[in-house]
């Protein structure tokens, strides 16, 4: 189907009138290059250069006295070998598999929420769901930190009542469960206000279709707005997929206040910093980098082929 | 259909870069920023016009500020600008970053004796014999000396040790009606005597996580974990799997087991509030701790007071050590006679050390100042003005010199997770031991290290 449609345009293209006027294409082509120089300089120093560099260190090592030598996939070996990545990896993974639908769904309930209604406090609600967002992330861990302590904050009512029965929050068995609640605390808000946003830029008129065929705010949501917002929860979904995997701030600050916790290989994104910073192995640490990057490509691509009939990008 | 596959590939493919990225800007980007903007700070200083050598530092001794005031106040060719790097392992990460970039790394750098080592290997020192620094040897003790210097070649002038005492808390201890303890035995008995007297408190804190305070307490039982002598430098000792840190390794974790001790990990909010509230009576620590305990427990100054670490054996006397610097000039300095001199002089003097004592608790080894009476007999209003050097002068004496390896960071990092795990009840301290063992020879021979062990 889409072939016929695709035929006109390539023949199109091809044409003998634009043929002619090469000489002024090439000229605008020139000056389209020129227009994208700026980004494409930035993107060749920052992104590409680094990546090259990455890719070089992996493919590299080092002794702790030596110079650089090549190693082909020496290093890609041992990683795949080593249980503080694997570890690590399947922390991150599950990890995601708790917070992602539990985020997503809320923020979800949230948007439709707040669509639902135009009060003047409904945009109190937004911004003060949308307010955790805007609280830098070291400080929200630590104010969390202070919250979970089982002799400080609420906790500690827990530990009163409880004694030693009561759930150690930071501790070894529960910081992950904590991590994923200061997770949701801080990212529900802005999940909520990508598909707010969709919600908002829907016709209206669909809706006033759909009650005049009978349906109620429930059913309004459920079979018309629902469906129409799918490509922004997908997208959403894409985003908490990409962040869950390189998550590292959080643990990391709560790594400085309960390191017999939150150990240094805790997500593969620590590890790979630790390498690199702390134990100056660099050429690990890039290999980590980017097989931890593969990692999520691949993820990243399960998910939208998963989801490719709402996603929006195949249509 | 081709076209429609074409585009979501491409958008794909964008989507993919992106991910890429951001996974590899962790790495690549380095910790806080500290690549980029150590640029300005680093040792592109040469000297100016006026003929004014700048050096630029970083350094986290409390109150550090005042002792840089004073150099410059006293020097007209030779300024410093104190730079804040962080804290320790902080500093150290943007330190290692600059030195595997080729710039950004300062003049000079505050830097841990336990740390020297895995900076020496990097090349990251820069050997200041030639500038003055082996004529001032005997300013030091032997022992600190010995660390930082390799025959004529000099890599760091001393500054500061840490020798450990007894921090007590007197009034709690009067209360309870408790003696400090002169061995481990009599402290163990003081814990249950508390315990049965307020079950709320604990005599002390273990502080998981503080790697560097637990190789002080092995190395008080007599242990040496680590041998390394940068002659050598491809070769390292490891012995951690011994009868003496096991000992004390299960001194500590029988005890908390028993609930005598409590587990509050070291820099934990837990543990600040249990030594504010005085729900600790005792704590284990360096000399210089206090500089950062008055912060902690404010109200609680005046109250403290100190007496030498508890003996395994009755009438020994051993001692422990954790932490200690010293300033060290960087194989990146454009002006390394300037640095050489700041290392040299900055706390070569009694005037920087007056700040250095009466402010920050530095427990100083230049010998002009150690050895003074004036030190030795000063009042200390934190410790209801009792002259606790009479006690750290000695101990730093009887310290035993420790080697650390050429990946401490490592080593200290697997420490912490071992015995948290055995504290966590998830092996035995035993076990954790000897995974210590394994773990770090495992290490040391995948970075092309010979090992010895025992």
């Amino acid at each position: 189907m889409s072939q016929t449609v695709a035929e006109p345009r390539v023949t199109r293209r091809r044409s003998p009138q634009q043929r002619s006027g090469g000489g002024q294409e090439a000229r605008r082509g020139r000056f389209g290059w020129l227009l994208l120089a700026p980004f494409a300089v930035s993107f060749v120093a920052l992104l590409i250069v680094p990546l090259g560099y990455a890719l070089w260190l992996s493919l590299h090592a080092r002794s702790i006295t030596g110079a650089q030598r090549w190693a082909g996939f020496e290093n890609y070996v041992r990683v795949f070998g080593d249980e503080s990545f694997i570890t690590g990896l399947k922390r991150v993974l599950w990890f995601g598999v708790l917070q992602a639908p539990l985020m997503l769904v809320l923020a979800l309930i949230l948007a439709l929420l707040l669509d639902a209604a135009t009060t003047r406090l409904s945009r109190l609600a937004r911004l003060v769901a949308f307010m955790p967002y805007a609280v830098p992330a070291v400080i929200g861990v630590l104010m969390w930190g202070f919250l979970y302590s089982p002799q400080l904050g609420p906790a500690a009512i827990l530990t009163q009542l409880l004694g030693d029965a009561a759930p150690d929050l930071l501790g070894k068995t529960w910081v992950l469960y904590s991590l994923v609640n200061v997770l949701t605390w801080q990212m529900t808000g802005y999940n909520m206000i990508i598909i707010y946003s969709a919600l908002q830029g829907l016709p209206r008129e669909i809706y006033e279709a759909a009650r005049l065929d009978g349906a109620g705010g429930w059913k309004l949501a459920i079979r018309i707005k629902l469906p129409l917002v799918a490509p922004a929860v997908v997208l959403s979904a894409v985003f908490t997929i990409i962040a869950t995997l390189q998550i590292f701030s959080e643990p990391k600050v709560m790594q400085s206040t309960r390191p017999d916790a939150v150990p240094a290989d805790f997500t593969p994104n620590m590890y790979a910093y630790n390498q690199a910073f702390s134990y100056g192995q660099f050429n690990y640490s890039a290999t980590i980098s980017f097989v931890l990057g593969i990692v999520i490509i691949i993820g990243s691509y399960i998910f939208l082929f998963a989801t490719r009939r709402r996603s929006g990008l195949n249509d | 259909m081709a076209i429609h596959s074409a585009r979501r590939g491409r958008r794909l493919m964008a989507a993919a870069a992106a991910t890429a990225a951001l996974a590899l800007g962790a790495a690549c980007s380095g910790p806080g920023g500290g690549g980029g903007g150590s640029g300005d700070t680093g040792g592109g200083d040469a000297t100016d016009a006026d003929g004014v050598a700048t050096v630029t530092v970083w350094a986290w001794y409390p109150e550090f500020q005042e002792v840089v005031d004073v150099f410059n106040a006293s020097h007209e060719d030779v300024q410093v600008e104190l730079v804040n790097a962080g804290v320790g392992e902080d500093a150290y990460a943007k330190l290692r970053t600059a030195l595997e970039s080729g710039s950004g790394a300062p003049d000079l750098i505050q830097m841990e004796l336990s740390e020297m080592p895995s900076f020496m290997v990097m090349d990251g020192l820069l050997d200041i014999g030639p500038y003055g620094a082996t004529e001032v040897a005997d300013s030091y003790p032997e022992w600190v000396w010995d660390q930082v210097s390799q025959g004529d070649a000099v890599y760091a002038i001393p500054v500061d040790a840490g020798p450990i005492g007894m921090f007590y808390r007197a009034d709690l201890y009067e209360e309870y009606g408790l003696e400090p303890a002169t061995t481990w035995e009599e402290y163990r008995a003081t814990a249950e005597a508390l315990k049965a007297a307020n079950p709320d408190l604990y005599l002390s804190d273990f502080q998981v996580g503080n790697a560097s305070n637990l190789v002080g307490l092995i190395q008080q039982a007599g242990g040496a974990p680590y041998g390394y002598d940068f002659s050598n430098p491809e070769e390292v000792v490891i012995n951690f799997d011994n009868e003496i840190t096991r000992q004390v390794l299960n001194y500590w974790g029988d005890m908390i087991a028993e609930g005598l001790i409590d587990d509050a990990p070291y820099h934990s909010t837990d543990w600040d509030a249990g030594i504010a509230a005085g729900t600790y009576l005792t704590t284990i620590e360096a000399a210089w701790r206090p500089g950062y305990l008055g912060n902690i427990a404010e109200a609680t100054s005046g109250s403290w007071r100190v007496a030498p670490m508890p003996q395994w054996n009755e009438g020994d006397d051993l001692q422990g050590n954790h932490g200690g610097s010293t300033f060290a000039v960087t194989s990146q300095t454009d002006s390394p006679e300037a640095a050489a001199q700041v290392a040299i002089e900055i706390f070569g003097s009694e005037e920087p050390w007056e700040v250095g004592i009466d402010k920050a608790f530095l427990f100083p080894v230049f010998n002009p100042v150690a050895e003074s009476p004036d030190f030795l007999e000063r009042p200390y209003e934190f410790f209801g003005d009792q002259p606790v050097n009479e006690i750290f002068v000695p101990a730093a004496q009887s310290v035993s010199p420790l080697s650390f390896t050429p990946f401490d960071s490592f080593a200290k990092s697997t420490i912490n997770e071992q015995v948290a795990s055995a504290i966590a009840g998830e092996q035995t301290m035993d076990e954790a031991a000897a995974a210590i063992q394994q773990i770090l020879v495992d290490y040391a021979e995948s970075v092309g290290m010979t090992v010895s062990e025992g």
